[in-house]
């Protein structure tokens, strides 16, 4: 019975397809929502840092974790069983290039983290060439195991709204309320959690929680992402404290009207860009295209997948990539508008063939607390 | 200790400048500037990146990065600082909101953006000291700002930065303690939390939770099970500490950006945590803390300590040192550990810890964040 073939095989056949004689993915240990862990990708494991690197060519695959010590947690959950502990990481870095015969063009991966010190040093003993392009191949469709850890991340941003929810009430500082949403996730199995909110009668944008307390009249706004073994998804909400005046309603079911016919774009096969014609369409309809564009908002929606935005940052009316089978979308009409300032409407989407199927459950609606 | 980052800095973010009032900053900038007239320096750049490594532009500005992205302040010897942090225009206003410095600038590529302010100014013929590029920058941002700055000479501060880092005024010391307090009230209400079906995962919502609620800005916390042979520190899991028996806690909380850490080991008791100390350890850190006193060398202070753990015959584990300086960093200058030239001064703040093996649980650990004061050392988190 033939073996499945793993990340690591299909890797390979992509090196091979770029004639590469190996690759280097290296991370520092940082996780970036808006940048690919490309190395907890390829290992399955979150690098502590400061300085950590898959090293892969047909002789074999070796994992240098930094500090040392770490080695024992790296091993058991790798996938890469080859793990060496350095505290010397760039020497033991280059003695294993040397062993894995990594010589002629090597492709490189991760390197924006790299520092000066560590790539002129990988500069000298191979001849670099950035290969980030083969993660974004191997990773925009998801496997069954990768799917069902997006629903699982799905379900904590759930329970996460739920206490976004609860927990708004007049009174409690942003940072309270974050507290108890971040706790909730926590509770839920979160691994990595991203939250910005912002509470006030026109907000301007989200951002870190700070000491102002919930007040009547607040439209209280969150970016709600949790990250379950490095799959991350998204909901974007907006509760409003006390009985909503008629314009918050009605600006927010464009928001909603302009989610419902970017969501009628999106199936495997069809452009990427329609998700942001479709939704801009609506919004430009009602009277506000000078505000569909920056820093009125910032993007109408992007990829999500292994701890990060890969395979793409931002879908805009440019984005030139086709949707996949089984690819993450966040699609989010986050808007300002300057009759009711930032408010914001979103979720995450997994896509299928004749369409798409919704990853989280609570609804994308104007949410009311009454005071 | 070394942890886990989050992906994004998720707690309180504000600035309290009654007890930072922007005379506090002005003074730190002023002593910079000193220095930078002793070197002839005419401009100092202080860079930081990512949520571990803000120390150095967070110094004079008090801007934290919440993100993996750069920040970076331009100190010329004479006229305004400017601060430069990567990220989306829509963070500006909350940059704004929480520094002194009034020209703030926001880019997505800082090194660009640093080139444009220094062709701006005229400065691109200059003297220019550097603390935090090298060590922080990435390459392709540290070869084309290098590029640049072509005509200039460039002088390594890296050190200059971190003595003046390393000795802490009277108001950041009481930023560690307001830290420290919440670090100290989460470890010990490990001690009266029902253990039941709680998992380490569940240990630290709960630790994480109290620590916001009371303001943390980070809170970090990481785990290890002493019974087992070859322990380390790790994130939490699913595990049971009811199961494992015992535990070793480290926590670490940033409160309005400084940092403070504690170490403690606790032995499961039928439903509850208790500390645990061990039988020598106790003993042999005391002694250790009290050979920490101004003047002494750290080498000297390393070379006391290990002399201490001998002739107690306690069976020490080195893996993780006996500590580091806090502050505007989890980790910071100068280390504890021997061959260190520095020389320890009233004021500088350490985390210190100390491991070994025990015959009951198999390892203990203890650790706390210190202040240095004229009389020894202050412990802030008991």
């Amino acid at each position: 019975m033939q073996r499945p073939r793993t990340k690591l095989d299909r890797l390979l056949d992509l090196m091979a397809s770029r004639q590469l004689t190996g690759l280097i993915v290296y991370s520092n240990g940082s996780c970036d929502v808006l940048s690919p862990s490309y190395l907890h990708y390829l290992s399955g494991v979150r690098p502590l840092g400061p300085n950590s690197a898959a090293l892969i060519s047909k002789a074999g695959a070796a994992l240098l974790v930094e500090p040392p010590w770490d080695s024992g947690r790296v091993l058991a959950k790798s996938s890469i069983k080859d793990v060496r502990g350095t505290g010397n990481f760039v020497q033991d870095l280059i003695a294993i290039m040397r062993a894995l015969r990594l010589a002629g063009p090597v492709g490189i991966v991760g390197q924006r983290q790299m520092t000066e010190a560590i790539y002129s040093e990988l500069e000298k003993a191979a001849d670099l060439k950035p290969a980030e392009a083969l993660f974004d191949e191997l990773s925009v469709e998801k496997d069954d195991k990768e799917i069902d850890l997006a629903r699982k991340a799905g379900v904590i941003v759930d329970a996460g709204f739920s206490a976004f929810l609860e927990h708004s009430r007049v009174g409690i500082r942003e940072c309270e309320l974050l507290a108890h949403v971040e706790y909730a996730m926590r509770r839920a199995g979160a691994d990595e959690i991203f939250n910005l909110m912002s509470a006030g009668n026109h907000n301007l944008a989200m951002h870190a929680p700070t000491d102002r307390r919930l007040m009547p009249g607040d439209t209280v706004i969150g970016e709600i992402s949790a990250a379950c073994e490095g799959q991350f998804v998204q909901v974007c909400r907006t509760v409003f404290l006390g009985k909503p005046g008629p314009v918050i309603i009605d600006k927010y079911d464009m928001l909603r009207k302009s989610l419902g016919e970017s969501l009628r774009q999106v199936r495997a096969g069809a452009p990427a860009s329609a998700i942001s014609v479709a939704m801009n369409r609506v919004i430009s309809d009602a009277g506000y295209r000078k505000y569909c564009y920056p820093p009125f908002m910032r993007a109408r929606g992007h990829g999500f997948g292994p701890a990060s935005t890969l395979p793409g940052t931002a879908i805009d009316e440019e984005t030139k990539t086709m949707l996949t089978r089984n690819q993450v979308v966040v699609i989010h009409p986050n808007q300002y508008l300057p009759e009711t300032g930032y408010i914001a409407c979103g979720e995450t989407f997994l896509v299928t063939d004749d369409g798409f199927k919704r990853l989280s459950e609570s609804e994308s609606k104007l949410y009311v607390r009454e005071v | 200790m070394l942890t886990l980052q989050p992906t994004l800095k998720r707690g309180r973010d504000v600035w309290d400048p009654i007890h930072l009032p922007p005379q506090e900053f002005e003074g730190r900038l002023q002593r910079i500037r000193n220095e930078m007239r002793n070197r002839g320096i005419d401009l100092l750049f202080l860079y930081g990146h990512g949520m571990n490594e803000y120390g150095n532009p967070s110094y004079v500005s008090n801007v934290v990065n919440k993100m993996p992205r750069g920040a970076l302040v331009i100190c010329p010897r004479q006229g305004e600082p400017v601060l430069i942090v990567e990220g989306f225009p829509r963070d500006l206003p909350e940059a704004k909101s929480t520094t002194w410095i009034g020209d703030v600038r926001s880019c997505g590529d800082i090194s660009k953006e640093c080139v444009r302010y220094l062709r701006e100014k005229g400065f691109l013929s200059s003297t220019i000291g550097l603390a935090g590029i090298n060590p922080f920058m990435p390459y392709d941002q540290f070869r084309s700002m290098r590029a640049a700055l072509k005509g200039c000479r460039l002088v390594d501060c890296e050190q200059m930065v971190r003595d003046l880092r390393a000795v802490k005024s009277e108001r950041e010391c009481d930023q560690i303690r307001r830290a420290s307090r919440i670090v100290r009230k989460g470890l010990e209400s490990l001690t009266e939390m029902p253990l039941q079906k709680t998992s380490e995962r569940e240990l630290e919502a709960i630790l994480d939770l109290a620590a916001r609620l009371e303001g943390a800005e980070d809170v970090r916390i990481m785990v290890a099970n002493p019974r087992q042979p070859a322990w380390a520190f790790r994130p939490t899991e699913n595990f049971m500490p009811s199961e494992a028996g015992a535990i070793i806690v480290s926590m670490a909380v940033a409160f309005e950006r400084y940092w403070a850490e504690a170490i403690r080991t606790y032995r499961v008791d039928s439903s509850s945590l208790l500390y645990y100390s061990g039988n020598s350890i106790g003993a042999v850190y005391e002694k250790m803390l009290g050979g920490m006193r101004p003047e002494n060398g750290i080498d000297h202070f390393c070379r006391h300590a290990h002399n201490e753990i001998e002739e107690s015959r306690l069976y020490s584990l080195p893996v993780y040192g006996l500590g580091n300086g806090i502050g505007l960093a989890l980790q910071e200058y100068p280390l504890l550990e021997g061959g260190e030239n520095a020389v320890l001064k009233k004021a500088m703040c350490f985390a210190v810890r100390l491991a070994a093996k025990d015959p009951e649980i198999g390892s203990v650990m203890i650790g706390d964040t210190i202040i240095l004061s004229e009389g020894g050392v202050e412990v802030t988190t008991r």
